[in-house]
């Protein structure tokens, strides 16, 4: 046993440089497997704990008519206390279920912070309990605070207000600060900033594509103080609903549904479809995101300990024929196979041993960094509490050693012949000679295409003479390039929809959006146009909400329904269809994500269900009562662009089936004559200044589109560190499959050298050779870069928020090439500088390989 | 007329953690076209020698000078041309290089060097190179196995490619380490028929046999006995046939 662990450690003393970077290989597998896998661990707990240590709501049912007036609109708080009381009575097995429910405010309106205009919702809940009695936090839906005080008792006849963090921290704002709320700007004092589970990510609704604070942020304001803001004393319109813990989804559904038929049927009132916690907006984003976490967190050590596996084998495979005659005077000494090995298999686990303690250190210190900074990344409110789990740890170590296992053993146990004599019969020089003319030259020589001697023959026959190091050379090639091309790819693809999206299908300069909805918009835009300089086009959309039903399916999907304009003839939208060819402002658009997922194709009948106007109460703006209804439209078009939750309508057929009174519509496009950003600041003031009362939002596109780019920034930062990372594991892998190579060529180099071939023409073969192994993979790796490509952004990014065409540029192509034989060039210095100061004498002498 | 020139020629290298000298001040001359047995036991610097003289290893101290060519002192750059132009090696272990044929080994050599014409050109024309590889294979008798690779030959007849590897470059100078060391005694002595046959007189080449068999040195026009880094003894005789030695 001594004697094995002496030889172990001899072989690794010799080799210790190469085996070390297949140490560094394991060991970033292993950082990566448990930094990710952990910090995914945490966040998952800390905001389970955050939604039961807050009561998040299990369910949470809206006024139909949220928003609005009248009885839709609006419910009596006493009243309907009463009502679900009672239904608690009648069904008493309900009753058990129902921990808490609280009754609140929820509206979209507009704040002014710092004299200038913000759009987003505040959420109003009693201070008081169900006793009457003053409370720091409500039953369902709490939240922690994080500056500042919670209400106090006189709280419910102040104006004031907890600023959601989010918004805080855009504005930077602080307790004791005031901002504007409403259309009538009601002075807030704000009395604390606070964090809640809520909103973990600043999600308005899935249409909201780019949830920004500027564009939405949430304000929690007392009960009392909402309804004297909104006029609406006594009312509320939203029930948020905590059962008990444990309940499936189905179970919670059926709760929810027996408590809106009860209260529609006995009382007369009508709410919208009631929301699961499951589909709670900020909810289902961040469990989207925290799940590709974690399926990135394992994919990513799969790919490296892959190339761990590959390295290993291939440098276990060299040392055992490099040594097989040793092996064979072992055998012949009296040693059985298994002791030979374990020895052999001790140099492989002692490579991974080394690899998974630095990997597990690294990821331990690592963690304490990843969490919070994804955490800070989305600027969640809740810091994930970072222990060491070591149930992963323990994984990590497992599967760090298991690819000890696997990339030494099959080369060790396949190689050791289990006679000695044919072990010491054996010379490596002759074994890795394949003894046949490779293929390409023979093809060549069809052509009267003779290689010479001294030209591209000797690097040729090289690439033939051990497939298998070949192999692993053309592998560390393909993996390089393959992320490398999936990582540019992917900025490439996503900046390619963009500028698609902002220069050909968006074909405007500004864009405002109108808080209420005008019904007179064909003369807002022409008074715009008449009026203000410098516009020379106009048009404007009617933008919703809206849920698109397959008949044939029953698949739903939420959408942002586009009502076009289709008077307007370049400025709305120009399609880039997949299916249909033209515009017909009859049918429907739908973009391809949905057109998928509810199994539809062009002809097909879907159902939109849209407002449809009940009773008018005022036309400017638009205030009416709706019912939501199933309109029957037919697929004319489908469209692969960027925006990928969208479907078009016809504003006109749109407004007709709404039965909606005049022209509305919400957003205003406009097109200016020489777009500098002086002139559409002014047109901003201008517009502004006219109509501020009611904007909501006005943008230029390239603040629009720079917005999202500032969204993608991280993104592109963590994919070009994927691409650092590539090459940089490629060059350890061609490092060592090169440094193997020239070693077994060592004594024919030398031989070389010796009868006259000069350095140039040397480094020239093994140049020649790495090119042709480097255009080799690079052709492997941009099908495999592709297939990535493809796997990473539709199955498990699943963006379907933003549709992304997938493509790998020529540029990208050139890069990763360019980059991975830089790579292979820094790689094939170190051994070959080696190489060449050889000792001929010595070295003409040896038999190794 | 003295072709190479060695003077005080001393080589120590460390070998683990002991100082070793190989050679200890040899003095030698060599007349061109002189065929020299260098003889003696394991360790007497025969090879060190050998390899000095080819341009494969550089001295500790001394110096050598082949054909006014200061060797000692040439760069590596120049060391090449030196052993490109000037030198033929035969290996103990035939080196023969694995990849290519018996042919293509042989190509390899004249390739880089060329094919010196009747008009004092030299030619690259690949034809032309291979006529010549193929002339030399049919010397050694393997005209037949041209097309074998080294693992498909017997390792006479690798010594015998490597012989025509080494003269296909018409050196002035022939090194062979060894040259029987590897084979039997019929096989052994095949090998030293085909060189003396293909280094005779007529060539005027210098040829180098290091050997530690008592039984080749008839062989040589000089024998060259070494002994701890020595010359212990250096004297000419009267060349035997290798047809007549035995061992």
């Amino acid at each position: 046993m001594a004697k094995t662990v002496k030889n172990i450690y001899r072989a690794i003393n010799a080799n210790k440089f190469r085996l070390l970077t297949i140490s560094l290989v394991i060991a970033i597998g292993i950082t990566s497997f448990n930094g990710m896998i952990t910090a995914f661990v945490h966040m998952t707990r800390t905001y389970d704990t955050a939604f039961e240590d807050h009561n998040m709501a299990s369910f949470t049912m809206q006024t139909a008519n949220l928003g609005g007036s009248g009885e839709d609109a609006w419910i009596d708080y006493v009243n309907l206390t009463n009502f679900i009381n009672e239904f608690q009575e009648q069904e008493p097995e309900q009753e058990s279920l129902v921990k808490a429910y609280e009754l609140r405010i929820v509206y979209n309106t507009v704040f002014e912070i710092r004299g200038e205009k913000q759009t987003g919702q505040i959420v109003a809940m009693s201070t008081l309990d169900s006793q009457g009695n003053y409370r720091e936090q409500p039953d369902v839906n709490g939240y922690k605070i994080l500056s500042g005080t919670p209400y106090s008792e006189l709280s419910r006849y102040q104006n004031v207000c907890h600023i959601e963090a989010h918004l805080a921290e855009y504005w930077k704002l602080e307790p004791q600060e005031f901002i504007a709320i409403g259309d009538s700007r009601i002075p807030f004092e704000i009395v604390g900033v606070i964090g809640s589970p809520e909103f973990l990510i600043n999600q308005g609704s899935y249409a909201d594509i780019m949830p920004s604070p500027r564009r939405f942020g949430v304000v929690f304001l007392p009960l009392k103080a909402a309804q004297g803001l909104l006029g609406v004393e006594g009312k509320v319109n939203e029930i948020s609903v905590l059962l008990e813990d444990g309940l499936s989804k189905n179970r919670r559904e059926k709760i929810a549904s027996d408590l809106k038929l009860f209260l529609e049927t006995n009382y007369d009132l009508k709410f919208s479809a009631p929301i699961d916690i499951d589909n709670q907006p900020s909810y289902y984003l961040l469990r989207l995101d925290i799940e590709e976490a974690r399926e990135f967190g394992i994919v990513l050590p799969i790919i490296i300990l892959g190339m761990a596996i590959g390295g290993l084998y291939v440098l276990l495979s060299r040392m055992v024929v490099a040594e097989r005659k040793d092996i064979g005077v072992a055998q012949a000494l009296g040693y059985n196979r298994r002791t030979i090995i374990l020895q052999y298999l001790g140099i492989s686990m002692v490579i991974a041993i080394v690899g998974t303690l630095i990997g597990t250190l690294l990821g331990l210190w690592f963690l304490s960094y990843f969490s919070p900074l994804y955490v800070d990344m989305l600027s969640i409110p809740f810091t994930p509490e970072v222990t060491i789990e070591w149930p992963i740890v323990i994984s990590g170590i497992v599967i760090g050693i298991l690819t000890g296992l696997v990339g030494g053993y099959f080369p060790v146990r396949g190689s050791i012949q289990p006679l000695p004599a044919e072990s010491l019969r054996f010379d490596p020089s002759l074994h890795i000679t394949s003894g046949k003319i490779p293929l390409i030259e023979r093809v060549l020589k069809l052509f009267k295409i003779n290689l010479r001697a001294t030209g591209l023959k000797l690097p040729l026959r090289n690439l033939f003479r051990s497939k298998r190091r070949t192999f692993s050379s053309v592998f560390a090639i393909i993996v390089s390039v393959s992320l490398i091309s999936m990582a540019f790819g992917m900025i490439e693809s996503m900046n390619e929809s963009l500028t698609f999206y902002y220069d050909v299908s968006e074909d405007w300069d500004l864009r405002i959006d109108f808080s209420e909805i005008p019904t007179n918009t064909s003369q807002i835009a022409r008074t715009i146009k008449q009026n203000v300089e410098s516009v020379t086009d106009i048009t404007y959309h009617l933008l919703s909400g809206a849920i698109v039903t397959s008949l044939e399916s029953s698949q739903r999907k939420q959408v942002t329904v586009v009502g076009m304009n289709d008077s307007d003839g370049y400025l709305g939208h120009t399609f880039n269809f997949e299916a249909g060819d033209d515009w017909n402002p009859e049918g429907l658009v739908l973009s391809v994500p949905i057109a998928e997922a509810l199994h539809v194709g062009l002809h097909d009948e879907v159902f939109l269900e849209l407002p449809k106007l009940t009773k008018l109460v005022s036309t400017t703006p638009l205030r009416a009562h709706f019912e939501l209804v199933n309109i029957s439209f037919q697929i004319t078009g489908i469209i692969d662009e960027f925006n990928g939750l969208v479907a078009f309508v016809g504003l006109e057929n749109l407004i007709t089936v709404s039965n909606f009174p005049g022209e509305p519509a919400n957003t205003i496009l406009l097109k200016i004559e020489d777009p500098t950003p002086e002139r559409l600041d002014m047109i901003r003031e201008e517009i502004l200044a006219k109509y501020g009362y009611n904007v909501r939002n006005i943008a230029t596109k390239a603040e629009q589109k720079g917005e999202l780019l500032e969204l993608m920034d991280l993104l592109y930062n963590i994919i070009y560190i994927v691409a650092i990372f590539a090459v940089i594991l490629s060059c350890a892998i061609v490092y060592n499959t090169i440094y193997i190579s020239l070693q077994e060529q060592q004594r024919e180099i030398a031989t070389l050298l010796t009868i006259g071939t000069n350095n140039r023409k040397l480094i020239r073969n093994i140049t020649v050779e790495n090119t042709v192994i480097t255009l080799v993979g690079t052709v492997f790796g941009l099908i495999f870069g592709w297939i990535m490509l493809w796997f990473f952004m539709r199955v498990i990014l699943d963006m379907e928020f933003f549709r992304i065409k997938l493509f790998i540029s020529n540029n990208t192509i050139f890069i990763s090439f360019i980059m991975t034989y830089i790579g292979v060039l820094i790689a094939q210095y170190f051994p070959l500088r080696r190489t060449l100061n050889l000792n001929l004498a010595e070295a003409t002498k040896e038999r190794v390989v | 007329m003295v072709f190479i020139e060695i003077s005080d020629l001393s080589k120590a290298y460390m070998l683990g953690e002991t100082k070793t000298v190989a050679l200890n001040g040899v003095d030698l001359e060599i007349n061109k076209g002189e065929l020299v047995i260098l003889y003696g036991p394991s360790g007497a610097g025969k090879t060190t020698l050998l390899n000095m003289i080819g341009g494969l290893d550089i001295p500790s101290s001394g110096t050598i000078t082949v054909d006014e060519i200061p060797v000692s002192t040439l760069s590596a750059k120049w060391l090449t041309t030196y052993r490109k132009q000037k030198i033929g090696v035969v290996f103990q272990f035939f080196n023969l290089l694995s990849r290519m044929n018996t042919l293509e080994n042989i190509e390899y050599a004249i390739d880089l060097i060329g094919v010196k014409q009747t008009d004092g050109s030299t030619s690259f024309n690949g034809k032309i190179i291979r006529e010549k590889a193929q002339e030399y294979l049919e010397k050694v008798g393997l005209k037949d196995r041209m097309h074998h690779f080294p693992a498909q030959l017997s390792g006479g007849e690798q010594q015998r490619v490597s012989i025509a590897r080494a003269l296909a470059k018409e050196p002035e100078i022939l090194l062979a380490d060894e040259p029987t060391g590897n084979l039997d005694y019929k096989i052994g002595r095949n090998v030293l028929e085909i060189m003396e046959v293909m280094t005779g007189k007529a060539q005027n080449r210098t040829v180098i046999i290091v050997t530690h068999n008592p039984a080749i040195c008839p062989l040589g026009d000089r024998v060259v006995r070494l002994s701890d880094g020595k010359v212990a003894e250096n004297y000419t005789q009267k060349y035997t046939p290798a047809k007549e030695l035995y061992w």
